[in-house]
């Protein structure tokens, strides 16, 4: 054998913390990283579909949409129309060859409106010519008549009228009614959320581009790829081998792409087969904000029995989401409304209830959170009563009622609460917020001020993580070595902005041991990993990571004999061959180290297979609908946040002054990433809760269809003073290289900001005094908040 | 948007001529006109544009003389500008509270003063409101938390410029000129209330044309007060404009200014009358301040607005306390 002669290496695996101390400063996991196109966003180099050049003969869309909330379609003609010059196609039902659906779970969602139109801004048809100007010259010249229908445009109508898009599930526990008869304190009431914009900065936008034998590519900005490219296949009626969906990256998704990219890609497939010709699809703001689906408003009826000492001892609970027109994603979002209702508390006696209204609306979505911020809120607004009411600490009567040893460590849904954080994250954030001195110092504020109250509040977030539908949690990935050393990385989940890209990026050079700029994120495709789930759940890095992992470790077993060849080491060793700072050696012989790229070559030339792919699903999680039963998350990620708010008695207006957030992702695959999901994730969450205001008028009409009236938070808008620490110490078992998932957790951090708002408006007040504070908290709630505390 | 004939002529009377044909707009930023045709609000036949005209993009005088401001100046450069930062303090702060930069540095003077109305139901092309030539007014039972609380009883929509208060307290008049011929007029006479057509915000008729704004020498000490929802930009739930000359310690003359009140800039008569004769000072203040919102009427969903105004008025008139002059 050629090669230094070396001693029998012995063959026991190597030691992890001898390994961890070799591959500390050797890999870029664990360490602060740039987001992969980070500078590109800056700069504008990166490129959107719309971005896209333009191919030879592209035609351009504008979607034919509904101006009633409901309404019988009594005639179409499109024939004057189609005479304006520059027109190719307008296209309705009767142009679908396959099925007119786009309903990603349920049939119930028409491409186009046939007989009926159930919102206003459902497509009805699609112009498709030269220029938009030629578009909307012969959308001006459709014909279509409707007669018009009565509308349902809130959830207390549909109560009212029974119009349900889902039959009620049921959890309980215990006798809920006999323990809250037995209660000390009982209280009862509704809690409101609203709706939430994704405002995703690229809209909704997809390129079709025909190709041989009848198939098809589609260059699209969508969270599901898989999804699309089936929905296009069974509206094109044809077998999903012609149809290619590819994503470049996304301008931002938080759930918005994870269905609803579908029916304008499909309408972009569909005249791009029919015309021959590249089409492409992109909704401008006021059309994208009035066609898609936003989060779901909720309405939640509670009664919650607590003893004095502030123990929560039976919770009876009532919710109703507003699915809008057609059910989506909605059904699973209610279910994780549900999972949600207790966050981090144990509930003794417990029965939930749910169920989806239908109402003539745009069909709601996932968004960030899916359901898990609206359970939340409830939860949330019950124990910051409940501490009014019962004039306790809400920081203690919170704590008091956390997870705990059995039995009270049990869900609702009978899952055990396993590794759990809280305990420990909540003491570690009141000390590091200095909370208890800082409420001491804003009684006296309030005692002595005249207009202006502070609010100090603290609360927790435990979020389930996994899709709650258990067959979703698998990932694929596909890795290919070129013979220079050099790697390309595929896998299942699709950029958004979020960092996904620079995590697998980083697993991927940590796997094979070279530095993260010899791999390359490719843009996902579905020709490249079939049948993916959604990148969303949160569960994008879990997922995908543990995949890419998979594939590299298939790479590193082929690769190991070729360098015990050229190292000289006995091929029973081979096994103890290691992959590092772009060197591959002996594990206790650092010092004869071969580049990478040079085993890669020897690879090639010795006929070794240099790709492989990676398959990953998550272990042992089920979910019985029909009983309330399960283990629907594979863990649960933690955090916890101190705001700290003032607000002006005279004005409504308020300020958040300092936020502390002490958030758990396990060990955290790239901090600088996962500390902007945390920001961003809580800000987004202050929108939803402080400005972000959804609103239809009776007609069902978005009155907030632009920036102009609908506002999201902007940089003047950030804490003053924003402390985000990510939880030391915490690497979780089981998960991809000990981290967790962050996409969405953080975002309910933010109701620390609402409950640090009422705790302003009760010093407006008597103690006890009961407050009644709407979502979002915009002065108007605010002060109407604090007339009512102040008048009794 | 319709396709429109575009035209920039080099002159003012070049200009008139071009926008008195029948379907004819004015366009100076286009921040505002390019909103209303993209919803579909209007579908002019000809768009003229102020941008090629010379010499009315400059900012001339100073405290002594008073500012002789060019209609097509921006918002940004009238924010930024050191000469009406020392004679109009208030007016470049209020220039500054609108929107964001972007919008600021595209925004023109004479367009923010004649921008139609942000009435949510205005904007929307499914809504054919009394303003748009039908028999209702939505925002008088629908929502309308932004909407008028005073003069609301045929349209209740809200004037939108909060720049307009501070030049009506300090009384700025506008030159209007019309091929050849050019006028004078107090701002205070440009804006119509519905009551008197409701087809119009001001008087401008086909052809006119701002093209200067005279802010006057003044004593006055003022105050400017826009206050929003968030923190960061956004339109106002109430704003206050004030200006306050003084005998000694007495108050001669007061210009009270709401904005975001009624479908005109409106000056709070009450609250001035509260001032004028009295010692400038808290009592008087307070007194401004609540006379301010007498006889507010406000609608099922803008009450909480009407204390808000007070507090907005009163602070307004206290910073004009605490001014040099
Ligand atoms: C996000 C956002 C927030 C905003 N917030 C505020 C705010 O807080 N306060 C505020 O005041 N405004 C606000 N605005 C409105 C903005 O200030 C106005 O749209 C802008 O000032 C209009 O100026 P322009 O030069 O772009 O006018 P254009 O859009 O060009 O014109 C507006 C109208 O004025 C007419 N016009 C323009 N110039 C002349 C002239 N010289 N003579 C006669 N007629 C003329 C035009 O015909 C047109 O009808 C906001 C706008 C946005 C987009």
């Amino acid at each position: 054998m050629a090669g230094p002669s070396l001693q029998h290496p012995s063959s026991t695996p190597p030691n992890p913390t001898e390994v961890a101390q070799l591959e500390e400063p050797l890999t870029p996991l664990h360490q602060p990283l740039l987001h992969e196109s980070g500078l590109k966003h800056t700069s504008g180099e990166a490129r959107y579909v719309d971005d896209l050049p333009s191919p030879p003969g592209m035609a351009l869309c504008l979607v034919l949409t509904s101006p009633h909330a409901h309404a019988r379609i009594t005639r179409r003609d499109a024939a004057k129309a189609r005479a304006v010059p520059g027109v190719h196609a307008i296209l309705f039902a009767e142009d679908v060859p396959g099925l007119n659906d786009v309903g990603p779970v349920i049939h119930d969602e028409p491409l186009f409106a046939v007989n009926e139109v159930q919102f206003m801004g459902q497509s009805v048809g699609v112009v498709v010519a030269e220029s938009y100007d030629a578009c909307r010259a012969a959308a001006k010249l459709v014909e279509v008549d409707y007669e018009p229908l009565p509308a349902i445009t809130t959830i207390d109508q549909a109560i009212a009228q029974g119009s349900w898009l889902s039959d009620p599930h049921v959890m309980k526990r215990g006798d809920v009614d006999a323990e809250l008869w037995k209660s000390e304190v009982k209280l009862s009431g509704e809690v409101r959320t609203g709706g939430q914009e994704h405002f995703y900065l690229e809209t909704q936008s997809t390129l079709a581009l025909p190709e041989e034998d009848g198939s098809v590519r589609l260059l699209c900005s969508t969270q599901h790829p898989s999804e699309v490219q089936a929905i296009v296949a069974h509206v094109l009626h044809v077998g999903r081998h012609l149809i290619t969906v590819e994503v470049p990256r996304m301008g931002g998704g938080f759930g918005g792409k994870e269905t609803q990219a579908a029916p304008f890609a499909a309408m972009a497939a569909l005249a791009a087969l029919k015309l021959k010709r590249p089409v492409k699809i992109w909704l401008n703001r006021d059309q994208d904000m009035a066609q898609t689906g936003k989060r779901h408003p909720f309405m939640t009826r509670y009664e919650a029995g607590f003893a004095r000492s502030g123990e929560l001892k039976a919770l009876k609970l009532e919710l109703f989401s507003d699915g809008g027109f057609s059910t989506d994603l909605s059904r699973a979002i209610l279910d994780r409304a549900m999972f949600h209702s207790d966050n981090a508390y144990y509930v003794p006696a417990l029965m939930f209830t749910g169920r989806v209204c239908k109402t003539h609306l745009p069909s709601n979505t996932a968004f960030r959170g899916f359901g898990g911020p609206q359970g939340m809120a409830v939860i949330e607004a019950i124990m910051s009563r409940a501490a009014e009411v019962l004039g306790l600490d809400p920081a203690e009567l919170r704590a008091k009622n956390f997870y705990d040893d059995a039995p009270r460590n049990v869900t609702p849904y009978f899952m055990e609460v396993k590794h759990d954080r809280m305990p420990r994250l909540w003491k570690e954030l009141l000390a590091s917020s200095d909370y208890l001195a800082r409420k001491s110092a804003i009684e006296s504020f309030n005692a002595s001020h005249p207009h202006a109250r502070r609010g100090l509040a603290i609360t927790p977030v435990k979020f389930g993580i996994s899709f709650t539908t258990s067959f979703l949690n698998q990932a694929g990935a596909l890795v290919v070595m070129y013979a220079d050393g050099t790697v390309q990385l595929n896998h299942g989940g699709t950029e958004m902005g979020q960092g996904l890209h620079t995590k697998m990026m980083a697993i991927c050079a940590h796997e094979l041991g070279i530095p993260p700029a010899s791999v390359r994120a490719m843009t996902t495709a579905t020709d490249k990993v079939p049948n993916t789930s959604a990148t969303a759940a949160s569960s994008g890095s879990d997922l995908n990571g543990a995949a890419v992992k998979v594939a590299c470790e298939t790479l590193r077993a082929r690769l190991q004999p070729v360098a015990a060849r050229l190292l000289g080491v006995p091929s029973e060793s081979a096994g103890d061959i290691l992959f590092a700072g772009g060197k591959v050696f002996l594990r206790t012989r650092p010092e004869l180290a071969l580049p990478f790229g040079k085993v890669t070559q020897e690879a090639y030339l010795s006929q070794v297979p240099m790709s492989a792919t990676g398959f990953y699903k998550t272990p042992d999680i089920s979910y019985d609908k029909s009983t309330g039963r399960g283990k629907p998350f594979h863990y649960f990620a933690y955090g916890a946040a101190v705001s700290e708010v003032e607000l002006s008695g005279l004005t409504g207006e308020h300020r958040v002054r300092r936020v502390d957030i002490l958030h758990d992702v396990g060990a955290s695959l790239v901090p600088t990433i996962d500390r902007g999901q945390v920001e961003g994730g809580f800000i987004q969450g202050v929108g939803w809760l402080t400005c972000e205001e959804v609103l239809f008028d009776a007609k069902g009409y978005l009155l907030t269809h632009s920036p102009d009236t609908y506002k999201i938070p902007a940089f003047g808008d950030a804490p003053l003073d924003f402390r985000v620490q990510l939880l030391e110490d915490a690497a979780q078992p089981d998960v991809i290289h000990g981290s967790k998932a962050v996409g969405e957790p953080p975002l309910m951090l933010a109701l620390s900001v609402v409950a640090a708002l009422r705790h302003a408006v009760t010093a407006f007040g008597r103690p006890g005094a009961h407050v009644d504070l709407k979502m979002p908290c915009t002065p108007e709630a605010l002060l109407n908040a604090i007339e009512a505390v102040r008048s009794v | 948007m319709n396709a429109f004939e575009w035209v920039a002529p080099k002159t003012t009377e070049q200009v008139s001529e071009a926008a008195r044909a029948q379907g004819a707009v004015l366009k100076a930023g286009g921040v505002d006109l390019l909103d209303r045709l993209k919803n579909n609000l209007e579908a002019p036949s000809r768009v003229v544009s102020l941008q090629a005209l010379k010499g009315l993009g400059g900012i001339a005088g100073d405290a002594k003389a008073g500012l002789e401001l060019g209609a097509l100046v921006t918002l940004a450069q009238l924010a930024g500008d050191a000469r009406v930062r020392a004679a109009a303090p208030k007016l470049a702060e209020a220039c500054w509270h609108v929107a964001t930069p972007q919008v600021r540095n595209m925004a023109t003077l004479g367009g923010n003063l004649a921008q139609r109305t942000h009435c949510w139901y205005f904007r929307s092309e499914h809504d054919v409101c009394r303003r748009k030539g039908g028999s209702t007014c939505f925002a008088q039972r629908g929502d309308n938390e932004h909407h008028a609380l005073f003069g609301n009883g045929v349209c209740a929509s809200v004037h939108a410029s909060t720049v307009a208060p501070m030049l009506l307290a300090l009384e700025a008049v506008l030159t209007v000129e019309n091929g050849k011929s050019s006028r004078q007029l107090r701002l205070e006479d440009f804006f119509v209330p519905p009551e008197k057509d409701l087809s119009r915000e001001n008087v401008l008729q086909p052809g006119d044309v701002i093209t200067r704004v005279r802010v006057p020498p003044s004593r006055a000490k003022t105050g400017y007060l826009k206050q929003t929802a968030k923190e960061s930009f956004d339109w106002p739930l109430a704003v206050a404009a004030v200006a306050v000359e003084l005998d000694g310690a007495t108050c001669k003359r007061a210009a009270v200014v709401l904005g975001a009140a009624a479908p005109v800039p409106l000056r709070a008569r009450a609250a001035e009358a509260a001032l004028v004769g009295k010692p400038f000072g808290p009592d008087s203040i307070r007194e401004a301040a609540k006379a301010a919102v007498q006889g507010a009427s406000p609608l099922s969903g803008n009450g909480y607005r009407v204390p808000v105004f007070e507090v907005v008025v009163r602070r307004a008139l206290e910073q004009a306390l605490e001014a040099k002059s």
